[in-house]
């Protein structure tokens, strides 16, 4: 895998990734939120090897999962196989990709003609969702979680979560803290939760929401707070067992897999017995800075 | 286990609280990656649903 000529490094929630390919345009140095994201050489947690394909085939192996839109995962001789099709390409797929079981090497073929008159910056092949399904299948092995959420990072490299599913306000919180001094914001959409660090590691990560907030800097998680659009601020402390359930709501998990999902909500678990966790409701007005920074010390 | 313990045991019991039910909304297109964001960038200096390729629906 390591012979072919063009490679690229990502590190994403201290994972990385490293793509190789025999054609530059798939294998090239990421740019836009990806960028703070790459590096000229790093460790790689999992190579994947990319090409160009004439001839897209449908899959082997026995349907594990339908996701109802734009993938389907199938299992062959241990391999996770995914297909990706789009509204455009019909029933051919566009991608294919073939992992290992314990995702630490990927092979993915795009559809050479699917992809014509984009070929010099868009055939990316880690592109959504398989980036973060790739992400989703590494952290369920118990390195953690990927969350649906807002992460911001205080001066002493405490993280704090703003959890919710969409339109609950990530977006609308993290244009709140951006001019806030000292605070830094890991992403208005996604953060990763490593608990196989001590004390349990957020992560920022580039797939932004709205705000297009996303950086690469992580902090020990501090509190999670579970979003709730109000008229007015308050902030309520909650159950364990609420806050693991809305925790749960808002991850993002291999379903196919029961060994991974309750990987998963032991990772919940530790989350929401090892962290202080509220319930805030908000209007979107900076004075809940105010109201926070009673619950952030 | 002498008395003193038993009634200790016995004080340190919590009452009993019904057990209720709680819903927790989930949202499947969201929690398999099965849509796109319009504002997520994912490849190299492109949004998301830009691209003939995954969109087949929009989530935010």
């Amino acid at each position: 895998m390591s012979a072919l000529p063009f490679d690229t490094f990502l590190s994403i929630g201290d994972i990385g990734f490293r793509t190789v390919s025999d054609d530059r345009h798939l294998a090239s140095r990421a740019g836009g939120p990806l960028e703070p994201f790459a590096a000229d050489h790093g460790r790689a947690d999992v190579e994947i090897r990319a090409r160009w394909t004439d001839t897209p085939a449908e899959s082997g192996g026995r349907m594990v999962f339908d996701s109802g839109a734009a993938w389907q995962l199938r299992q062959s001789d241990g391999d996770f196989l995914f297909t990706f099709r789009s509204s455009i390409g019909g029933t051919v797929p566009y991608k294919t990709a073939r992992f290992n079981s314990g995702f630490t090497e990927g092979d993915v073929q795009l559809y050479r003609r699917h992809f014509e008159g984009h070929l010099s910056d868009a055939a990316y092949p880690l592109q959504y969702p398989l980036d973060e399904l790739v992400m989703i299948h590494l952290l369920s092995q118990g390195k953690g979680v990927e969350i649906h959420g807002c992460g911001l990072l205080d001066r002493a490299g405490r993280a704090y979560l703003f959890v919710g599913q969409s339109g609950a306000g990530k977006s609308t919180m993290a244009r709140l803290w951006v001019d806030e001094a000292g605070v830094s914001l890991l992403s208005d959409e996604r953060v990763v939760l490593r608990t196989d660090r001590d004390p349990i590691a957020v992560y920022g990560t580039p797939w932004q929401g709205d705000a297009q907030l996303a950086s690469p800097q992580s902090g020990t998680l501090a509190a999670v707070f579970f979003l709730n659009r109000g008229a007015t601020h308050a902030v309520a402390p909650l159950r364990r067992s609420r806050a693991a359930a809305r925790l749960f709501s808002c991850a993002f998990v291999p379903f196919h897999s029961a060994a991974a999902v309750d990987r998963t909500m032991m990772v919940v678990e530790q989350v929401v017995r090892d962290t202080p966790c509220h319930d805030l409701w908000f209007a979107p007005d900076r004075s809940v800075i105010e109201v926070l920074a009673r619950h952030m010390e | 286990m002498d008395d003193t313990t038993a009634n200790e045991q016995r004080q340190e019991k919590k009452p009993y609280a019904k057990p209720e039910i709680q819903e927790v909304p989930l949202r499947p297109d969201e929690a398999v990656l099965g849509g796109c964001k319009t504002a997520s960038v994912s490849g190299p200096a492109q949004h998301r649903c830009t691209l003939p390729s995954a969109c087949t629906m929009t989530t935010s």
